[in-house]
């Protein structure tokens, strides 16, 4: 008797699975950090299908052959977290293809043509512009809080946009190319919305005027994408970058090494999230076996 | 173009410095596109956002070059950037958004 209702446990697990599958939405929220290269860029699709592109690599063509390979249709939001072209360089493209209902960056001008290309491109596209000033972006289920730049300088990555992403239990943090003094600003006004993020996207592709330990070891990850391009002329990332994440025990991911890296959250959260790295595939609903395997690690750590 | 054998018609380009990192400037010509330099080929104390005026000319199998920050033009090209700015700023009402 006993032995028929070990056996009968995984069956109802599977039937409860379906069920919550069903009840659920069949889409799951997305985050990709997608590998272009020697750059950022970040995309992000609700269930309920609004996107936003956080910076842009360094190739438009590149940025758009990824983003057509997702079936993008369009961008709700576009956020360049500050002007240096590794981050600004792909979106003048993604800007015209896919004007973005709201823009926002840092405000502060750069002499680059690329910089003032994207900002007319913006202008002619009639996206609403948004100041990096400290406020929140509803995007469907998921909320997108703003951390301003200090603008105690007009250095670019002293100012980088700061973008803390909620989707019910899951947070991200994303911050451009923070430096240590950035961080230190922002754990001094946000450290409590800061602690415990989920995944954590290392700030400058994990140079040494990025990462502490003290500003990885408050945020508490579980998980660290390092978006960089292979043989890269800065030496990024960092070995005390390194292992400034390796002290925190974040499972660690490099676009150079593991290509794309796509955080999936199926049903609405309730299972946890799921992470694929390499070929990016168009949305499509969550596989059961996914699913298992989300709730699986939910149940057995991080 | 290629550089003048004349003195006199010395050739001109500018280069925006996008940043520096690790001791490499990524630099922008006029046409846009992107490269890297050893920053110790440059100005001494270059900063990312500078422009910097390239002149020179060539005598025989040698390049003599010239590099200088050119002020003026990083003034007039943050002038023309704050201005578009500030065309999309005013829009803006700093309100939480909802989409």
């Amino acid at each position: 008797m006993r032995r028929r209702t070990w056996l009968l446990l995984p069956l109802l697990l599977i039937v409860v699975l379906l069920l919550l599958y069903q009840s659920g939405s069949r889409r799951p929220f997305e985050l990709i950090f997608l590998d272009v290269g020697q750059g950022d860029a970040t995309f992000l699709r609700t269930p309920e299908g609004k996107t936003a592109l956080i910076d842009g690599g360094r190739s438009g063509k590149r940025l758009l052959e990824q983003l057509d390979h997702l079936g993008v249709t369009g961008l709700d939001l576009v956020v360049a977290t500050h002007a240096d072209v590794d981050h600004i360089g792909g979106l003048l493209r993604a800007v015209e293809a896919y004007p973005p209902r709201f823009f926002m960056d840092n405000g502060i001008p750069h002499t680059t043509q690329a910089y003032e290309k994207l900002l007319l491109a913006v202008e002619h596209s009639g996206s609403s512009y948004l100041n990096a000033s400290e406020r929140t972006i509803t995007l469907g289920d998921a909320r997108l809080t703003v951390l301003p730049p200090p603008r105690e300088s007009e250095n670019q990555n002293d100012n980088s946009i700061g973008v803390l992403l909620r989707y019910r239990r899951f947070k991200a943090l994303l911050t451009g190319d923070s430096t240590a003094k950035e961080q230190a600003w922002w754990l001094e006004h946000y450290r409590d919305d800061l602690a415990g993020v989920t995944v954590y996207k290392a700030a400058h592709h994990g140079s040494r005027t990025g990462d502490r330990e003290s500003f990885v070891g408050a945020l508490s990850p579980a998980m660290i994408v390092i978006s960089v391009g292979g043989g890269n002329s800065y030496g990024h990332p960092h070995p005390e970058a390194l292992a400034a994440y390796r002290q925190v025990g974040a499972k660690l991911y490099r676009t150079d090494q593991d290509g794309a890296v796509t955080v999936m959250i199926p049903l609405g959260g309730r299972a946890g999230y799921l992470v694929r790295t390499g070929e990016l595939e168009p949305t499509a609903a969550v596989g059961v076996p996914a699913v298992v395997t989300a709730l699986l690690t939910r149940l057995w750590g991080r | 173009m290629a550089l003048p054998d004349d003195p006199a018609e010395r050739l001109t380009e500018r280069f925006a410095v996008d940043h520096i990192e690790a001791g490499i400037a990524v630099l922008e010509d006029e046409a846009g596109r992107i490269f890297e330099l050893p920053v110790r080929l440059l100005p001494l104390g270059v900063e990312g956002g500078e422009v910097l005026l390239v002149s020179g000319h060539r005598n025989g199998r040698r390049s003599l070059l010239v590099v200088r920050p050119d002020s003026e033009e990083r003034a007039r090209r943050l002038a023309r950037a704050r201005g578009i700015l500030e065309r999309l700023q005013r829009e803006d009402d700093g309100e939480d958004i909802e989409l």
